[in-house]
Formats: structure tokens, sequence, C-alpha cells
């Protein structure tokens, strides 16, 4: 583009092309820190949810085996009181 | 004709990443800012700004519709535009383009001297250009960007690229004009 019926005096128009301010050291290392922390903040969340889901066939079949086996000593104990509190 | 895309530029999700793009196009945005009138510290927080909401809007970005630069500066040019009105209805005092005396150095000279003239120059020319129209100071702060063509910058400020050079020429007289005389010439 000819500027040449224009032109400015050469020092404003190197300033102009210097911008008249500064990128201050470690501008881009700032920018990123922010960034990063705004990409920690967005990212979902690693905990995963407290669900309860309901048990499945075997451990239904579990949880029966566990209460046969558990009520028969406590029958038995049952049963033992019993015969011993009928004796006399 | 239509810029060819930078496809090793995309916007990525990774910050780090990112951060190439921040530190390619930086000067430029940081000279754009200050050619806008915006002094040192308004333009450091106006610059990362930029750089937060092109990182938000990564998603957004079409390589098929424009360059980067072109996204970046479509970006600056906004904010800049929507702080300078944001600042003209703030009081008095508090505007952000009217703090003028900003001693931004440019040159770092060990000379005193020097760095006064340097600052004495940078000042003036502030003035100069918060002197100015806000479109005749867009189009003279898009037309020193390197990242972009005079078409990209005429289509930043949504005009022909016929209009955009009448404008800047128009600009640049006034702006040699004030800087020999110290006169705005608004006719």
């Amino acid at each position: 583009m000819n500027l040449s019926d224009e032109q400015l005096p050469p020092l404003t128009d190197d300033l102009l092309k210097d911008g008249l301010v500064r990128v201050p050291p470690g501008f881009a290392e700032s920018v990123v820190l922010a960034l990063s922390r705004e990409a920690i903040s967005a990212a979902p969340s690693e905990v995963r949810p407290l669900t309860i889901e309901p048990p499945s066939r075997w451990q239904w079949l579990g949880i029966a085996l566990g209460t046969a086996l558990g009520l028969g000593p406590l029958l038995s104990f049952v049963f033992g009181i019993w015969i011993s509190a009928t004796a006399y | 004709m239509k810029p060819s895309p930078e496809s090793d530029d995309l916007p990525t999700d990774d910050p780090i990443v990112f951060g190439r793009i921040v530190i390619r196009y930086e000067r430029s945005i940081f000279g754009f800012l200050g050619r806008m009138g915006f002094v040192q510290a308004d333009t450091e927080e106006l610059a990362q700004e930029v750089f937060l909401r092109a990182w938000r809007h990564r998603h957004q970005f079409d390589p098929d519709r424009g360059r980067l630069s072109t996204w970046l500066f479509t970006i600056a040019k906004n904010l800049a535009v929507n702080e300078i009105d944001r600042s003209r209805r703030a009081p008095a005092g508090s505007a952000a383009g009217v703090d003028i005396v900003d001693l931004a150095d440019p040159a770092p000279a060990n000379d005193p001297a020097v760095r006064f003239e340097a600052n004495r120059q940078i000042t003036q020319l502030r003035t100069a250009l918060l002197a100015m129209s806000l479109n005749d100071r867009t189009a003279i702060a898009l037309f020193y960007v390197h990242d972009l063509s005079n078409e990209e910058a005429a289509e930043l400020v949504n005009c022909s690229i016929g209009s955009f050079r009448t404008r800047l020429s128009r600009a640049r007289q006034r702006l040699a004009l004030v800087m020999q005389q110290g006169v705005i010439d608004e006719s």
C-alpha cells in the first residue's frame, strides 16, 4: 500500500510500529497459568458419585446361603435353651 | 483471495500448547492495543482477556472462515472498542483511555535524557491518537499489525478495502498534522 502521500515523521512511524507498550516478561507464562487454572476448574470431577445398585443374582444367592448357615446355630441355641427350661 | 488456514495454530485444549499461540501473537496484540490508546497496565489486562476469551471460545474458531490471526484480532478489536465505550461512560478520572501519563518504555535506555525524550514522544503520540475518532484510530492500529493483510483489516472494521484505504490515508494525514502542529482537524 502506497502511503507516500501521507508520510508520518519517521519517529512517529517507528513508535506506531513498536506499539507504544511492551510485552512484560513472563506474560505468556501468566496467561498459560490462568488457562491451566480455568481448565482444572472446568474439568469434570474424578470422584465417582455414590450410587446404590440392587444386588445381582449371585449376590442374592450368597445372602440366602449365609442366612441359612447363620440360622442353623441360632435355632440350635434357642432349641437348647428350650430343652433345658422344660427338662423338669 | 481466501487466506489459507494455519493448521499448526489451531486452538488446542492443552493450555501449554495454547501458550505457543500466546507467544506468537502477544507482541502484535500488545501493539494493537497500545495504538488504540491504552496505557501499559490496561493493555496487559486486556491482552490477557483476549487470550482467555480465545481459549474459552476455541471450539468456535473455524479455519475455513479465516485465519487464526484474524479471529484473534476480532476478539481484540471488540474488547478494545467495548472498553473504550465503557470508559467513556465511566466517571471522569477513571477512564482507561484518558490516563495518558504512562511511561511505557519500549526501548530501555541507560541515559535518562533519552528515556525522558522517548516517554515524551510516546505521551504526545498517545495524546494525538486519543484525540482521533475511534474509526480512524482503529484503522491506524490495525494497519501496523504485521499478521493482518489490508483486506483482513478492512474486514475487521466492516468496510471495503477501498474505504479502509481512504480512512487510513485520512487518519494518517490527521495524525501527521497533530504531531507536527498539535492541531486536530475534524473536517
